[in-house]
């Protein structure tokens, strides 16, 4: 069954009193909220996403809810509970869904060290993983947006779950998050992006989630070898050009961006040094995202 | 007791051979309630050890590899911690005894299998306690709790300097100079415990308890204090130390004399109680007739257990009644009596509050 | 006759185990017991994979000879300015440590 299946009525009821059991990739989070914007943010972004029946294992439990005091209505705040205690401070009503994507992401990073988690976005084509690591602001989401639009499946656009034993890349198939000038970029990029409403104020600016493509959510059961990792960077008017990184610098630029380092200890940098040893390492400055599409579509194309 | 079922935490730690027929619903409810209870990874070595791991559904067991990784980390992290502070307190040849978690760890005691942990405590004698600062601030540590009132609380009153953090490592280091506070109505004598304390083979500039008095210690932490968070965490603690250090003859014997001269049969009685209630500790018989005149009242019992055994269960909804939250606040006032005189104890509840009003956005 | 009042420092890694290291490039990444990594530029990569290759330890005099004839065009003053600046960066990480003479 996918939220799809459930219609409006249920899929509110379900929130507000048992949880909804969303699969996402390998985890499934129990989700419980009365908020309208949650609600319509999971209809919309998760309409094709798996639901797992009370009887499985939920791997986390969260919930988004209002405080019991006066800013439940003045100035209203929501807070993102994990299995009861809110990790992080509240934030206005109007970043439900935000605040939602982010929680989950939190989830994931602070607790599956089973995986060495990076900072990054990963794509796959042909069998094989494209490994976007990157700043905040560096382009890297939009890139990724357009790239799952131009031929590319999605596995994550922020958390790259690695397998340390087999070194496979884990999906997750969530939505992608966009910021301020991107969100126009993929609008024009792709019809059907299956865009969000644009939240305004948050801490990165405006944001709006753009929905996983259907392809990259059936298939967020397949984990993906990786072959490249690509540091993007914007920079208007460049023509996108790939520019081979030598490996050892690789390997610093890839650690600036391990979430769970320290806790994997010397097993980790050994897996991460078997990471940077089979993947072809480059940067990437790019103006255009069309042309950017293309630069990847011939690099998919090389053995 | 009415309304709370048996604790799924403490029965898995007493049993770790029930959990390989486990439903994905029980394993879902185990470890809900062991993360917040900073058992998660102690539970997973356990399953480890017991060979159980292949028994484990894969989406549950995720979680147990995951604490396991994370343990690993922990213990080395401890490991290179216990060093620096080796290095950097040799040059002053005074006593520098660990305590709990880092002592179980160095002195390689099953309690610290799978231990999460947060600070590093160590125990000097009080008039080396100028010089231990002044080194470890040499050395990088720096002292926190900058409020002028903090820093009279914890060292006026309390049993130690505020934490020390490292600058670089951002480690935090506590130095006691007793186990309790001079405030506190009972006075056991630090020198009797350094006295005792034994230097550890893996690092011999340290030392720790004796094994009577790390029991003693553990108990009274235990039943001291107000937060009990990890209260299940050090029943299984204590649960282990006994049943380790119960192989040598003369044991029982010791405890209960070592707490009578130490004035810390108190804390041992409900150590001794909680533990085998929730962990089916083996206490001798002999050791529970020793402290059977250490005990209160009756009716101070009954209540006691109610408060105990609602506030020793994980922090979690799964684990929780609607007594629960009166349990705990009872325990938070009951704690700061018996650490201080009570027109001090109004004073620094005060102060508290107030400052947590100032913190609020 | 003046003969040395002192035996040379010989240096070799700490741990040998605990450390984790990788070349690419000819460069040398370095993991310390701390957990910290650290990009080594050719000099310290050489110096650092002599002590890792040499089965007892090495004083800065043997580092600096073998340094030098690693090096085209180096001579033995800049070999040995390279090869102070090195261990004095692998102790400061805790890396190497001053082993038996």
């Amino acid at each position: 069954m996918i939220v799809a299946d459930l219609p409006v009525g249920r899929l509110a009821a379900t929130l507000a009193g048992p949880g909804l059991r969303l699969r996402t990739g390998p985890v499934v989070t129990r989700i419980r909220s009365t908020v309208p914007e949650v609600l319509a943010g999971i209809a919309l972004h998760y309409s094709q996403h798996p639901i797992e029946d009370d009887e499985g294992f939920a791997d986390f439990h969260v919930q988004v809810r209002p405080p019991p005091s006066f800013r439940r209505w003045v100035a209203p705040q929501l807070f993102f509970d994990f299995d009861g205690m809110p990790p992080f401070r509240p934030l206005p009503r109007a970043q439900a869904f935000p605040m939602l994507e982010w929680g989950l992401n939190w989830c994931v990073s602070s607790h599956a060290h089973q995986y060495l988690i990076f900072h990054a976005a990963v794509v796959e084509r042909g069998g094989r993983a494209l490994i976007l690591p990157a700043p905040p602001g560096s382009g890297k989401s939009t890139l990724c947006a357009g790239l799952v639009h131009r031929g590319w499946r999605l596995l994550s656009d922020e958390l790259a779950l690695l397998e340390p034993d087999t070194q496979a890349l884990v999906p997750l198939a969530r939505p992608v998050s966009l910021k301020n000038a991107s969100i126009d970029v993929i609008r024009g990029f792709a019809a059907d992006a299956g865009l969000g409403p644009i939240v305004k104020d948050t801490i990165k600016g405006a944001v709006a989630h753009m929905k996983p493509p259907v392809d990259s959510v059936r298939r967020a059961g397949e984990k993906a070898l990786p072959r490249w990792i690509v540091w993007p960077r914007y920079e208007a008017g460049t023509v996108g050009r790939l520019t081979a990184w030598p490996k050892s610098r690789s390997f610093m630029r890839l650690a600036e961006n391990a979430f769970n380092s320290s806790e994997h200890g010397r097993s980790g940098f050994e897996s991460m040094a078997k990471l940077i040893d089979r993947c072809d390492c480059f940067e990437f400055v790019y103006g255009d995202l069309e042309q950017a599409a293309t630069v990847f579509a011939a690099l998919a194309q090389q053995e | 007791m009415t309304g709370l079922s048996e604790d799924a935490v403490s029965t898995a730690l007493r049993s770790i051979d029930l959990v390989s027929h486990y439903t994905l619903q029980q394993w879902e409810a185990l470890i809900r309630q062991a993360r917040p209870a900073n058992v998660l990874s102690r539970i997973a070595l356990s399953v480890a050890d017991a060979g159980l791991m292949d028994r484990v559904p894969a989406a549950p067991r995720a979680h147990l590899q995951a604490a396991i990784t994370v343990a690993h980390a922990q213990a080395e992290a401890v490991r290179q911690e216990v060093a620096h502070i080796e290095r950097a307190l040799a040059p002053l040849a005074t006593d520098v005894i660990l305590l709990k978690g880092a002592a179980y760890f160095m002195a390689e005691l099953p309690a610290a299998r799978g231990r999460v942990f947060s600070d590093v405590d160590i125990l000097v004698p009080r008039d080396a306690l100028p010089q231990v600062e002044a080194e470890l601030m040499l050395n990088g540590w720096a002292t926190t709790h900058l409020h002028a009132y903090d820093q009279r609380y914890y060292r006026r009153w309390m049993h130690e300097l505020p934490p020390m953090l490292h600058v670089t490592r951002n480690t935090v280091l506590d130095v006691h100079h007793a186990i309790l506070p001079a405030t506190a109505r009972l006075r056991p004598d630090s020198r009797k415990l350094i006295a005792a304390s034994r230097a550890l083979e893996s690092a011999p500039g340290l030392r720790v308890l004796a094994p009577v008095d790390m029991i003693l210690h553990s108990a009274t932490h235990l039943f001291y204090n107000e937060d009990l968070s990890s209260g299940l965490r050090d029943i299984a603690d204590l649960d282990s130390l006994m049943r380790g250090f119960s192989a040598a003859p003369e044991f029982w014997r010791e405890l209960t004399e070592r707490a009578a001269e130490l004035d810390l049969t108190r804390p041992l009685f409900y150590a001794l109680r909680y533990s085998a209630r929730m962990m089916d500790t083996p206490v001798a018989p002999s050791a529970l007739r020793a402290l059977a005149s250490a005990a209160p009242p009756s009716w101070v019992v009954s209540m006691m257990d109610s408060i105990y055994m609602r506030a020793l269960r994980p922090h979690h909804s799964l684990a929780e009644d609607a007594l629960t939250p009166f349990a705990r606040r009872a325990l938070y006032v009951r704690a700061h009596w018996l650490r201080m005189p009570p027109h001090l104890l109004a004073l620094h509840l005060s102060v508290k509050a107030l400052r947590r009003e100032e913190a609020d956005p | 006759m003046f003969v040395a009042l002192t035996t040379p420092v010989r240096w070799r890694i700490v741990a040998p185990h605990a450390i984790a290291w990788r070349e690419w490039n000819g460069e040398v990444v370095v993991r310390a017991q701390s957990g910290s990594v650290h990009l080594l530029n050719p000099f310290a990569s050489l110096v650092i994979r002599l002590l890792i290759d040499s089965p007892t330890p090495l004083s800065t005099d043997e580092l600096s000879s073998a340094l030098q004839a690693s090096v085209s065009g180096s001579h033995l003053g800049e070999a040995r300015d390279e090869v102070d600046a090195s261990i004095e960066e692998f102790e400061r990480l805790g890396i190497v440590e001053p082993g038996p003479s």
